[in-house]
């Protein structure tokens, strides 16, 4: 089963390694480059800044387009074709003929865009002054164990869509539009919240807020002399907003955030948060195959 | 060996135009004693019928007594059918054929000979019921 | 027959789909080391009552069982091989890895006998499946199906996109292996003439029910097909269906004797004959 499985899959999974290995050389090629420029931040400035802008899209985008090419068509082709009816009249369960055909065409492609958020995570190293907080979107989700788990998770919601709704084309945009809604939730909602976020007041002041520089800030806000959270209005501030906003009540300023070492531990909390969805979806797809197939 | 055809319009039952074919062969003399009929998987694979049909006809063949199924080996005729008169050679038959050539010549029709042949048959076996 | 013994034996059985029933309330056996015949109209239930055997769909109601067993999760029976009427095989592969598909899947794979069976119908092995003509294809799907050695085999319109030879050719294919190893077959149709000389058995179907079943010899000894003027008095049997033109009256009657009713001239039915009316017959019933 296993041969005919990546028989039938081959095409789809060399092309998504392929695309994964491609990637990860340019990335590796951009650490060297990089490191090489250093300590001339300038220099690395000037050649990457228009890239390290753009790649990070292209890295969101990539698990959601391995999601639509190489899982919405495993089963949902099979039941366009109708070789579904000769792979489930076998000598063979229907649980072993899905879950293989799940691994053979899933399993490479984790490996290799696992692999991918790995070396990621290690060449963007030089380049990491020029960008954000990497625990925010989209850096967070583009590199360590977090890409590979969204991969994963759009592969799952892919072939189990395709399964259910027995069209690739549906499948697909069914995977586009659910991936796009899980980003989003995770990102906004739930990540936050995977551990208290550092707390830190201190008397107001205008300019920026006092924070190492790989801190991922969630919240800020301002406190009046009783210790309570007012919020204030800079429209209608002329002239010196210190005087402004003490004026409103403001005492001290506050901010919450999240330091830059908590990373990893964030990286595997969400990765095991998707891989539970993953879980859930393929359950599901199990249920489906044994109570609803054909 | 004998090969058989079906005759799907002819209304009558496959096994029957088999085992009709069989006697047919037996008394024209073109199947003998210890000859081997074909087995069930070459009929069928010739004529793409049903191996039943074919194996229907050959118990009804071995119940007459014509034919005997030797366990793997085929099934044997046992019994020839065969009369020397119906053999090219015999007297009836030459002056059947002198009749024959008679009433062609003369003003009747192929399918006018057919019914007065059969007609006749008809009446002597009226008269004589049991007779074959 | 005793219990257990039928090649397929469903009680009872019933498939209920979104839109209504699509089998309901069948109760058969086959005989094993027959070839039936499945008869009915489109949508009669054919491919639903395959589907079932093959446990690609379970029923609502009823069992079916196949060689005395359920059919369960653990794929198709092992001694059974279904055949769908779009003869479903992998377009990219070639022949070859078709055959070689078909031994993954199956722990009793006679590899040899299918190979024997393609080269038979000389299509070329390096071929993709994709490129092959209607006939070809089929000798690949029903080697494919026979390579699983099955000993019941269900075919669901074999015939139905072939040309003539390619008809006597796949028949003969398998009416040589009914002969050899004494496999079950069961053919379904709606074109009758295709299955007249090869079935011994009949299962008609119309509307989802079982309307007439049985060796197919018995059952035409069991009906006259009664011809005569439209003015005589029926015969005093079961009329199965009465058809009358301006003169003429054609009636078939279950009966196993001799009729002899005045007037009437008596046929024995051919299978046509015979499906045909009981379907029609059932067609009035629906729609009276």
């Amino acid at each position: 089963m296993t041969w005919l499985a990546w028989r039938q899959q081959r095409l789809q999974i060399l092309i998504s390694i392929g695309l994964v290995l491609l990637t990860t050389a340019a990335l590796v090629y951009l650490r060297f480059d990089a490191a090489s420029l250093l300590p001339n931040q300038a220099a690395v400035r000037e050649r990457y800044q228009g890239l390290v802008f753009n790649m990070p899209l292209f890295l969101l985008a990539l698990p959601v387009l391995l999601g639509m090419f190489a899982g919405a068509p495993l089963f949902a082709r099979e039941i366009e074709q109708g070789t579904l009816v000769f792979g489930l009249t076998q000598s063979i369960s229907r649980t072993r003929w899905w879950a293989t055909k799940l691994a053979v065409a899933g399993l490479p492609v984790a490996v290799a865009v696992t692999a991918l958020g790995l070396v990621g995570s290690w060449a963007l190293e030089p380049v990491n002054f020029l960008l954000s907080s990497r625990m925010s979107t989209p850096l967070f989700e583009i590199q360590g164990t977090t890409i590979g788990a969204y991969t994963v998770l759009a592969f799952a919601i892919g072939a189990t869509a395709g399964l259910l709704v027995r069209s690739t084309l549906a499948g697909m945009a069914i995977t586009l539009v659910t991936y796009l809604g899980v980003l989003v939730v995770v990102a906004d909602v739930l990540r936050p919240h995977y551990q208290a976020p550092l707390y830190v007041a201190e008397r107001f002041r205008p300019g920026p807020l006092n924070l190492p520089s790989d801190a991922w800030l969630v919240g800020h806000g301002y406190l009046d002399a009783a210790g309570n959270e007012i919020s204030v209005s800079r429209i209608n501030c002329q002239g010196d907003i210190a005087t402004c906003f003490a004026d409103q009540g403001v005492v001290q300023r506050f901010s919450q955030f999240h330091p830059g070492d908590r990373f990893w531990p964030f990286q595997l909390a969400e990765s095991g948060l998707v891989l539970l969805l993953v879980g859930g979806l393929l359950a599901l797809g199990a249920w489906a195959l044994r109570r609803r197939l054909s | 060996m004998i090969e058989f055809r079906i005759d799907r319009r002819s209304g009558v039952a496959a096994y029957l135009q088999l085992v009709q074919q069989t006697r047919q062969a037996l008394r024209l003399g073109l199947l003998k004693p210890g000859d081997r009929l074909p087995t069930a998987k070459e009929v069928v694979a010739a004529t793409a019928m049903n191996p039943n049909t074919v194996l229907k006809a050959y118990r009804e063949l071995e119940r007459d007594g014509l034919v005997e199924a030797r366990r793997g080996l085929g099934t044997f005729v046992r019994q020839s059918l065969a009369r020397p008169e119906a053999a090219s050679d015999g007297q009836l038959r030459a002056e059947l054929t002198a009749w024959m050539d008679r009433a062609l010549s003369g003003a009747l029709e192929h399918e006018d000979v057919e019914a007065l042949f059969k007609a006749v048959l008809q009446e002597h076996d009226l008269r004589t019921p049991e007779g074959t | 027959m005793t219990e257990g013994s039928a090649a397929l034996d469903a009680a009872g059985l019933g498939k209920r789909y979104r839109r209504g029933w699509g089998l309901r309330d069948c109760t058969f056996q086959l005989p094993p080391g027959r070839v039936t015949a499945l008869i009915g109209p489109n949508g009669a239930g054919k491919s639903t009552l395959m589907r079932l055997a093959s446990g690609l769909i379970r029923p609502t109601s009823g069992t079916i069982r196949v060689l005395g067993q359920k059919p369960g999760r653990k794929g198709t029976h092992r001694k059974l091989a279904f055949l769908a009427q779009d003869k479903p095989l992998y377009r990219s592969f070639t022949v070859q890895e078709m055959l070689r598909a078909g031994a993954e899947l199956n722990p009793g794979w006679d590899h040899d006998y299918a190979a024997r069976l393609v080269a038979e119908a000389d299509v070329p092995t390096n071929a993709r499946i994709g490129t092959l003509s209607g006939g070809q294809r089929t000798r690949v799907a029903l080697a494919m199906a026979l390579g699983r050695r099955p000993a019941l085999l269900l075919l669901d319109e074999p015939l139905a996109d072939l040309d003539p030879l390619a008809r006597k050719e796949v028949m003969q294919t398998l009416m040589a292996e009914v002969a050899d190893m004494g496999m079950t077959v069961v053919l379904s149709s709606h074109v009758i003439a295709d299955l007249e000389d090869v079935c011994d058995h009949l299962l008609l179907l119309a509307g989802g029910r079982v309307r007439l079943a049985g060796d197919i010899e018995d059952l035409l000894g069991e009906h006259r097909l009664m011809i005569g003027s439209r003015d005589l008095e029926l015969p005093p049997h079961t009329v199965v269906e009465a058809r009358t033109t301006e003169r003429q009256a054609t009636v078939l009657v279950r009966t196993t004797e001799r009729v002899d009713a005045n007037g009437w001239e008596e046929h024995k039915p051919t299978l046509e004959e015979l499906a045909l009316a009981h379907l029609r017959s059932a067609r009035k019933e629906v729609a009276a």
